[in-house]
């Protein structure tokens, strides 16, 4: 059934599709894994369906086209076709009167069907290739207004940061492959398959096993790019020239979420390795930590929402790297709610302020009611307010890196109150605050704002769902809800609140007196501690030397010499040899008699000595 | 099914009593209605399919060894089905070139057909000669078809004279085999070869005169000569056929043989085959590149083709084997399309020089788009069938060391692609000589898309095709 939205949704990449067609092409596919999931929970255990059918199949080498569906998809499909399908509804109204609509909606459709595949794949080829679709389509979607140069470079970014990453992922893929043989069975991509098999080869030690642990590692370079970790991270701040549906989807529901996804997809690889969890969760941590410093100091409405998605993920990925397993699917699902009413809400901003920046909104609580509500709700859940969803999966993390490792513990409740403070001092300025020199600020359509109250709904008892109890795997870290850690991140996050009240809440000085005093970190922070900087040095003094050389080498040395020298030759000889063909037929006959006298010749004389 | 009474010759029978009915039709008709001949004769080939797999349990040797019903056969037999009926289709658009009796040249395609079909169940030399001789003077008649064309005479009476000679050498060799082992029966000759693998001089001379013999019905060089020529100036239907069916036959033989009879020595003859299909792949693209027509660029390219094919018969495996049915299952869809081509351009344009097909794409982009497709799968681009089939085959060359040969035939793709892209850029970059659209007709255009559908099914999924060609070889080696 799930197949059949894959193959629904397949069919429609033709530009003629009109809006309409694409949700209810997505809503079925969520109609679809409702269904799944009324069968997941009424077979309790391993409710996992696989069938595949032979897709390659050569000497040694297998490939499947298959789907593989268990909690953890169906959980996943839940979240990419229900959240979708509300973003595809508000797109409807967002994107209303842009002359490239059927484009707009084709290309979401392609990412919607790309990212069903992933989902659903049952072996790390199908995934790659859908992996690679979603990156295609993401990369045409950021760059939709390919007018504007801005948008068509932060596309091109995007993309090639990608392509770093896959590189490294493939890799990963291919030795995963070699290693499999291993154990004597025939080489397999297969999920199912491969996890009994490299559990053996961990056990077993020695090359092996150091093999799979740099596999581990080479995959999770896939999860860098897509999830955009640290370092990474550079092309989603990027990416929000895009429409604001788009980042909603793509850039903090569901693209990617797919690096958390497929870590948790290969967990039962990441099991087997503590010393390349150990590395997640750092990078996870760094990132998260990270990102939410420089939120602070952004001024971009969804820049700031940008750099809090890199933050969530790198929550995720510690969670995961922690051992965490259900804690991170389930802070990806209610982050998935929260972030993508966010991004809605901006949207709706955007849309009736037509700015981007924070300092030139204000306002919007009467002028834009429900937005201004479903935001705050957003905000209040980001923030990990009691009881909204987000209190609840960050502080399954909290509580696992509080059992597992402290210096973890106490970057993650940091960011926490990190988290509160820009977020605080977004809403404060953005919509508490004073009206800022504009007169027509009207609520949004209601196909924009229905969307934002469902998510926002979702957001608020996203908490109370169970899921971590939903998708379990064996190996994975449990701990018990614990009052301390609760507490405590409430209490960071409260103060993160309070502390934005005070600076922002009403005109102050103290602000810029602040970036006054600290005028180096201020500097650091705003040019995102010089990553870009420093990537953009790089390929300017290496790349692009390395670049011209090797143009020079290839214009004088491969192309004079190797191949117009190879292809004059061969020409020569093709008209060298045309003139053997005479057309006189007794020519012919002569040929064919001393070329069989040649060869019985040779043979015979090889067979006499 | 079981209470109707079944021969194993079933196809041959069933296809002798439709050439006697349309020979009596062509007779009796009236001169306007013989053109339908073509129509009668595609359904009449159609039964041909489920005969050929009817029965699966009855295969085996019948007829004391003469005739063998195997999965090889049975799916040559639906091979030279499909081919007829596409050639058929041509010869349909071709009609408005031929003057006088185009009844009899749908009678002969049939008559090869049925030659080809009993080939490809030769379990006996007597037989592969007689069914051999039945295919050489169907083509000897259509080769020069069109009587007032001095290039399709001169064509034709080349054809016989070396074709002649050819048939020689092969009942040469099949004489110094039967002095030596005293039978002519495949299986016999097999248990005579095995008991002494390393061919003393006078047996491994019949069996040079018959790989001689062979190899002039494939074109591998050096007996090659005939077929740019012959190509040339045949009506182009029967170039097609001669490149796909005739070719295809010499391929179903030389499995037969080197698979099947002369197996147990094959460590005498790898090397010569391994030499054989290395010059004859250089010399086809080779030459191909230097060509201004379109129907001898063909011709060499197919030389270029029997090459990579014999890649697959030097390496003397299962895989190899395999890969020469399956790369001749590709190889039927993209010659065919490409011939469809060449037969609509001709009759839009009266030329087949390379000239003709500048600006094609503005002409008719039907005609462009399966052109390029076709090409793009006889060099061996993926996703196509042509790319499937090749890599299959220096896989199979790999697989037995022959790593040269493997580097040989990757490298004239580099030379194929090469000519091919020109006409590539022929039909999609030059400007048209003469801009008017080429009117492209209904049965050209189904045509084409069916071969199409072939080269992208055969491309893509792969799977049920090879097992299909795995299945048709495994009865060579049991």
């Amino acid at each position: 059934m799930a197949a059949c939205a894959v193959i629904l949704l397949a069919g429609l990449h033709r530009p003629r599709l009109a809006g309409a067609a694409a949700i209810a092409a997505l809503g079925a596919g969520f109609l679809a894994s409702l269904a799944l999931l009324a069968q997941a929970l009424g077979h309790p255990g391993e409710a996992v369906v696989e069938h595949a059918v032979p897709w390659i199949a050569i000497d040694g080498l297998r490939i499947e086209l298959g789907v593989l569906v268990d909690p953890l998809a169906v959980m996943m499909l839940l979240v990419v076709t229900g959240v979708g399908s509300a973003i595809f509804v508000y797109s409807t109204g967002y994107m209303a009167g842009d002359p490239g609509v059927p484009r707009f909606f084709a290309m979401l459709s392609l990412f919607a069907c790309s990212m069903l595949g992933i989902v659903l794949a049952n072996n790390l080829v199908m995934l790659f290739i859908f992996w690679e679709l979603v990156g295609v389509s993401s990369y045409l979607l950021i760059g939709f207004w390919y007018e504007k140069p801005a948008a068509a470079e932060a596309g091109k970014k995007a993309f090639l940061v990608n392509r770093v990453a896959d590189f490294g992922f493939i890799l990963g893929i291919l030795l995963l492959w070699t290693i499999s043989g291993a154990t004597g069975q025939e080489r397999t991509f297969a999920f199912t398959e491969l996890a009994p098999r490299l559990h053996e080869l961990a056990e077993g030690g020695g090359v092996a096993a150091l093999g799979v642990g740099l596999a581990g590692a080479l995959i999770f370079c896939g999860v860098l790019g897509k999830s955009a970790q640290f370092p990474l991270h550079v092309w989603l701040p990027d990416a929000m020239e895009g429409p604001t549906p788009v980042s909603a989807l793509i850039h903090a529901a569901t693209m990617v979420a797919a690096g958390v996804y497929l870590l948790a997809r290969c967990f039962f690889l990441y099991a087997e390795i503590p010393a390349v969890l150990a590395l997640i969760a750092y990078v996870g941590g760094v990132t998260a930590f990270f990102a939410a410093t420089i939120a602070v100091v952004q001024h971009d409405i969804k820049r700031i929402l940008a750099y809090s998605t890199l933050s969530q993920l790198g929550y995720m990925v510690m969670a995961i790297g922690l051992g965490g397993y259900g804690a991170g699917m389930y802070h990806l699902t209610t982050h998935a709610f929260f972030k993508a009413l966010l991004f809605l809400g901006a949207g709706c901003m955007i849309h009736a302020l037509h700015t981007n920046s924070i300092w030139e909104m204000g306002g919007l609580r009467r002028a834009m009611p429900v937005t201004s509500a479903t935001f705050l709700i957003g905000t209040l859940a980001l923030a990990g307010i009691w009881p909204l969803a987000g209190f609840w999966s960050k502080d399954e993390i909290l509580a696992i890196a509080f059992h597992r490792d402290l210096i973890l513990w106490a970057v993650g409740t940091l960011t926490a109150a990190l988290t509160a403070f820009y977020m605080g001092r977004l809403c404060f300025v953005a919509i508490l605050g004073p009206p800022r020199g504009h007169h027509h600020a009207r609520e949004a359509p209601r196909v924009m704002t229905a969307p934002l109250v469902t998510l926002a709904l979702l957001s608020v008892v996203g908490g109370f769902l169970g899921i971590p109890r939903f998708v379990h795997h064996h190996a994975q870290v449990h701990v018990e809800f614990n009052p301390l850690v609760a507490a405590i991140s409430t209490a960071c996050a409260i103060i993160g609140l309070a502390a934005a009240w005070r600076l922002y809440g009403r005109p102050s000085t103290v602000p810029v007196l602040l970036q006054l005093k600290w005028r180096r970190l201020y500097q650091l922070l705003t040019h995102t501690y010089y990553v870009d900087d420093l990537y953009r040095w790089l390929i300017r003094h290496g790349q692009d030397r390395l670049a011209t050389v090797s143009a020079l080498f290839e214009r004088y040395v491969i192309m004079r010499w190797c191949v117009n020298g190879a292809a004059v030759t061969t020409r020569a000889a093709g008209y060298a040899l045309r003139y053997l063909q005479t057309g006189r037929v007794q020519t012919y006959a002569l040929a064919l008699f001393a070329g069989l006298i040649a060869i019985i010749a040779l043979m015979l004389g090889a067979h006499a000595s | 099914m079981s209470a109707l009474p079944w021969s194993p010759m079933a196809v041959e029978l069933w296809l002798a009593a439709v050439i006697a009915i349309l020979i009596w039709y062509d007779l009796t008709a009236a001169a306007d209605d013989k053109p339908k001949i073509a129509i009668l004769a595609i359904a009449g080939l159609l039964p041909v399919f489920p005969l050929a797999f009817a029965h699966p349990e009855r295969s085996g040797a019948f007829c004391s060894g003469m005739y063998l019903l195997d999965p090889l056969a049975r799916g040559f037999k639906a091979f030279f089905a499909l081919t007829a009926i596409l050639v058929i289709a041509m010869t349909r658009e071709f009609a408005r070139h031929i003057t006088r009796g185009i009844g009899e040249l749908y009678l002969l395609i049939l008559t090869a057909t049925f030659g080809m079909m009993m080939l490809a169940s030769a379990g006996d030399f007597l037989m592969l000669f007689i069914a051999l001789e039945i295919i050489t003077l169907s083509f000897y008649v259509m080769t020069t078809y069109l009587r007032t064309d001095e290039k399709s005479v001169e064509a034709g009476m080349k054809y016989l004279i070396l074709g002649a000679l050819s048939t020689g050498f092969l009942l040469y060799g099949i004489s110094f085999l039967y002095g030596y082992t005293g039978s002519t029966n495949f299986a016999a000759l097999r248990e005579a070869i095995a008991r002494s693998p390393t061919l003393p001089p006078w047996p491994l001379l019949g069996f040079l005169l018959i790989v001689a013999g062979i190899g002039f019905k494939v074109a591998a060089v050096p007996f090659h000569w005939w077929a740019p020529d012959v190509y040339e100036g045949a009506p182009t239907p029967v170039t097609a056929f001669l490149s796909v069916g005739s070719k295809a036959a010499g391929f179903v033989v030389l499995l037969r043989l080197l698979h099947g009879v002369f197996e147990p020595a094959s460590g005498v003859w790898m090397g010569l085959l391994v030499w054989i299909a290395g010059v004859t792949i250089l010399y086809g693209n080779l030459v191909a590149m230097a060509q201004m027509n379109m129907k001898r660029l063909l011709a060499y390219s197919s030389i270029g083709h029997a090459g990579y094919l014999l890649i697959g018969i030097a390496a003397a495996s299962g895989l190899g084997a395999a890969a020469v049915t399956y790369y001749l299952g590709g190889y039927l869809f993209t010659n065919l399309a490409a011939f469809l081509v060449v037969i609509a351009v001709f009759n839009a344009t009266g030329s087949d020089d390379l000239t003709a097909y500048a600006g094609l794409s503005k002409r008719a982009p039907v005609l462009a788009a399966a052109m390029f497709v076709a090409l793009l799968s006889l060099a061996g681009v993926p996703p196509l069938a042509g790319f499937v089939g090749k890599f299959l085959l220096l896989m199979a060359a790999v697989h037995r060391g022959l790593l040269w040969l493997a580097a040989i035939g990757a490298a004239a793709v580099v030379i194929s692609l090469y000519y091919y892209l020109l006409i590539v850029k022929r039909m999609f970059v030059d400007p048209p000589a003469d801009p008017t659209p080429i009117p492209v007709s209904r049965p050209v255009r189904w045509g084409l898309y069916g071969c199409m559908a072939g080269i992208l099914a055969m491309g893509i999924w792969q799977q049920p095709f090879l097992a299909l060609a795995v299945a048709s070889v495994r009865s060579l080696f049991s």
